[in-house]
């Protein structure tokens, strides 16, 4: 049984100290996920606090057969992203992301304003994208969750998330040479 | 992966650095243990069980009303040519049986019947015959006398 294992079976006997462990854990991961994909601090904030606010009230509900506790995770977040949607019908763009929450400890003038260049233009070319495919990109290559993590959250096969990957890529490298025109 | 790939995967890779405020960690972790804890619950285990206990009877039901069904003569088993000889040589022992018995009561009744009539027979017999010989030996002797009948005779004959 693995840490992670054992803290989730504490915090199913409702052990508040042990899904704070997890909570520190995960926190950072599922706001970056919602905050890419709402565009919106607040709103990211606020879905954050009710995807774990959800996960801690219905622990007892998740079974680790077969799911990875994170994937249980970002399956809440993506269904609290879709009701985001479906709901408020906000669609701000995702350029609007404060810089300032981008971490970069001392960076050299020049160096930022590219960096900054750059990652304004990939979170251009990320929002334009279908949302299965952002899930994937951000899941895969900012989160770094595995194919299958990624698999079990979206409930897709690993076949299909490959493929979604693939075109995700395609799709993202047309766009950044659009905007580079 | 080409280098485009790899490219587009580094630039992706930078939005790693995106945190949550710090401010906001504090305030939500802190909600969220203020809120009620989970707790289990005490009626999920007897609606399983009823459920389940449910589930049992009703395939219990569907197996046996099959097993009733398949238990009552089908008509494939009709079919069975042992059955059908079966059945058929109790028909016929059941009809020779039914056959004998209607034979000995038509028996009997001809017999009795038959008895009955020579009795009426022989009282018709022998009071029709002799009135009936009277009755035409007087005709006879009325319209024909003995004399010329015998001379009629005689002149055929002769």
């Amino acid at each position: 049984m693995t840490d992670e294992e054992r803290l989730v079976k504490k915090a199913k006997k409702g052990e508040a100290e042990a899904f704070g462990l997890l909570y520190d854990h995960y926190v950072a991961a599922i706001y970056r996920f919602i905050l890419l994909k709402v565009s919106h601090e607040s709103d990211a904030e606020d879905l954050t606090h009710q995807v774990f606010l959800q996960a801690w009230q219905n622990i007892r509900s998740y079974r680790s057969k077969g799911l990875a506790f994170s994937s249980w995770l970002y399956r809440i977040a993506a269904n609290k992203v879709i009701d985001y949607y479906r709901t408020k019908k906000k669609y701000v763009d995702i350029e609007n992301v404060a810089e300032e929450n981008l971490i970069d400890p001392s960076p050299s003038p020049q160096k930022k304003i590219e960096k900054d260049l750059n990652l304004s233009l990939i979170k251009k070319a990320l929002k334009k994208l279908e949302p299965d495919q952002q899930n994937v990109l951000i899941m895969r290559f900012i989160n770094d969750l595995s194919h299958q993590e990624i698999a079990q959250a979206l409930n897709k096969s690993l076949g299909a998330i490959r493929v979604i990957q693939h075109r995700a890529l395609k799709k993202l490298k047309e766009l950044l040479y659009e905007q580079n025109q | 992966m080409n280098k485009i790939n790899k490219k587009i995967i580094s630039q992706l890779k930078e939005l790693k650095t995106i945190e949550p405020p710090l401010l906001f960690i504090q305030n939500s972790r802190q909600t969220i243990f203020l809120s009620t804890p989970p707790q289990a619950k005490i009626w999920a285990w007897p609606t399983k069980l009823a459920w389940g206990l449910g589930l049992i009877l009703v395939f219990l039901g569907l197996f046996y009303l099959g097993f009733v069904s398949f238990q009552k003569p089908s008509l494939s088993k009709n079919f069975d040519p042992k059955f059908l000889e079966r059945e058929f040589e109790s028909l016929t022992v059941n009809f020779q049986l039914q056959e004998l018995s209607y034979h000995q009561q038509i028996n009997q009744t001809i017999a009795a019947a038959l008895s009955k009539i020579n009795e009426n027979d022989n009282q018709l017999n022998t009071q029709a015959l002799k009135n009936e010989k009277e009755k035409i030996d007087q005709l006879l002797e009325s319209n024909y006398p003995s004399s010329q009948i015998e001379e009629l005779l005689n002149k055929i004959v002769l």
